[in-house]
């Protein structure tokens, strides 16, 4: 399949008055289009940072990231980045609130507006499409979080730690709801996470980052023979591979 | 509705009504205390008024229809001075936002500012602006404005970073992140901010009229105190308890609806 983005031997360092920070060291990875990557690592070692990166909200010291291709300045017009909060504004309505980045790119077309009201309609929340976040339970601020970034439409998703603030029932239920969403759209993703059962139950690859500064430890697919259609990551977490794939990371990750 | 819920809305209603009742009762017997006292020459009335006698000098100055100039004049002022306040601060504030050095090196001059006495500002300020209403606007100004701005920079700087996070990664411009975050999230903090500043200005312009006004509630207390005549200037005091009840009603009234929007 295609690579959607290459990163090229990638570093990172942060500067901050006491010193020089190193955050990431030689990176270098690719993700097919359509693929589902997580990338786990112990906290603090860049996975944060490499999310950055690559939406361009960072530019790293050395190394290169293509998307499509292309060099990634500039590159936020294909990414759609969900965060560990919802960051929903207060003050606007749900549907308010899913305009919000069309509005901002200037993107606002009857279109897109139709396409954010299918979406709300399909996601189980066009009848609290005016009222205030406040009212939503977590599991629901985060579907609208997703919907408003999948509204514009990116090819590449980058998700950090999207389910990490919700309770363990509903993040179940988020990353099930989450995983079918952007397959049905056939959605290119990037999750950062330190759940490894999360990583392995999403991933189609994990990548596993060392501590700081982080660099590469590990690629590892991940394939369920069982599972060969229909996968979701509820069914991934009592397949018979499920157990190996997390002790095999989980050595990668302590060693 | 089940027997507990009522009763526990029935003990919930009693409970407002006592506090309702007290209060009033609280002032009633205030007043009652101090007519009578009066009365019986346990104070003396001509130093302490009484409540029959400053009825008797609001009746008087309502008919020759001073006390309404006098109460509209500072009315105007502390409106005028609490607009240009409103206007003044929020755009510094957006001025220190949008060019961080700036903020980096007026902070100082502005927390000094903000912890001076005002009152020490308004002699000098009628020297040069004048014995008339400029001096006493400006001093209401200098009284609120240095915390008010203090304030609002505060919470624009205070914007969740996550927010801004997301309006970047959105491509979204300084000043769309200005316009579409930044102002409405700290539109609670400057409308319960205008709530203390409504009565720092009505402070501010009482100072300013002691010292520079021929008209206005100050100007009829500190010219009357000269005098010994106490009823003008209990009753202007009474006045004024009044007008600064229905400003922070106002105020209240706007931070309500402001809070239907979150």
């Amino acid at each position: 399949m295609k690579n959607i983005l290459s990163i090229k031997n990638v570093s990172y360092s942060y500067h901050t008055q006491e010193g020089e920070t190193p955050a990431l060291t030689d990176i270098s990875f690719d993700v097919s289009s359509g693929s589902f990557t997580c990338i786990v690592g112990p906290s603090g070692c860049g996975k944060s940072t490499l999310l950055s990166l690559i939406s361009g909200l960072l530019h790293p010291d050395s190394g290169e990231i293509y998307i499509n291709g292309c060099s990634s300045s500039g590159s936020l017009l294909h990414i759609g980045y969900m965060l560990q909060k919802d960051s929903l504004f207060e003050w606007r309505s749900v549907y308010k609130n899913v305009l919000l980045g069309l509005e901002t790119r200037k993107m606002l077309t009857p279109e897109k507006k139709e396409l954010a009201d299918k979406m709300l309609e399909t996601y189980g929340l066009a009848n609290f499409k005016n009222v205030k976040p406040s009212q939503l339970s977590g599991g629901m601020r985060q579907r609208v979080a997703l919907i408003r970034t999948l509204a514009l439409e990116p090819d590449i998703l980058l998700l950090d730690e999207p389910f990490s603030a919700l309770d363990y029932q509903t993040r179940l239920e988020v990353s099930d709801d989450i995983y079918k969403i952007l397959k049905e759209q056939n959605k290119t993703a990037i999750l950062v996470t330190h759940d490894i059962s999360e990583a392995i139950a999403m991933g189609d690859k994990v990548i596993i980052l060392s501590a700081r500064p982080g660099r590469i430890n590990k690629i590892i697919d991940i394939t369920f023979d069982n599972l060969t259609d229909g996968r979701t990551p509820f069914k991934a977490r009592s397949s018979p591979g499920f157990s190996d794939y997390f002790n095999t990371i989980w050595k990668e990750l302590v060693q | 509705m089940s027997a507990q819920q009522q009763a526990y809305l029935k003990q919930i209603k009693k409970y407002k009504l006592f506090i309702t009742l007290s209060r009033i009762f609280l002032f009633v017997i205030f007043l009652f205390l101090w007519e009578i006292s009066a009365r019986f020459g346990l104070i003396e009335a001509f130093i302490f008024s009484s409540p029959s006698r400053i009825c008797i000098c609001f009746y008087k100055m309502l008919i020759d229809g001073s006390i309404l100039k006098h109460a509209a004049i500072t009315l105007g002022e502390t409106f005028f001075s609490f607009g240009l306040i409103i206007v003044f601060s929020i755009g510094t504030a957006l001025l220190l936002w949008l060019c961080k050095p700036l903020s980096d090196i007026l902070e100082p001059y502005l927390v000094v500012l903000n912890s001076l006495p005002k009152s020490a500002l308004a002699p000098m300020l009628i020297v040069w602006l004048g014995n008339n209403a400029k001096a006493i606007i400006v001093t209401a100004i200098s009284v609120a404005i240095f915390g008010t701005i203090l304030n609002i920079y505060t919470s624009f700087a205070d914007t969740d970073p996550d927010k801004i996070k997301l309006m970047k990664t959105f491509g979204g411009s300084r000043f769309q992140i200005l316009t579409k975050l930044i102002l409405p999230a700290s539109l609670n903090t400057i409308v319960s901010n205008m709530k203390v500043n409504i009565g720092l200005c009505l402070v501010g312009v009482i100072i300013g009229e002691f010292l520079a006004a021929r008209a206005g509630l100050g100007y009829v207390i500190i010219y009357n105190s000269q005098i010994f005549n106490m009823d003008p200037i209990a009753m202007s005091i009474i006045i004024l308890c009044i007008i600064s009840m229905i400003l922070f009603k106002i105020i209240d009234l706007i931070q309500k609806c402001v809070e239907k929007l979150y």
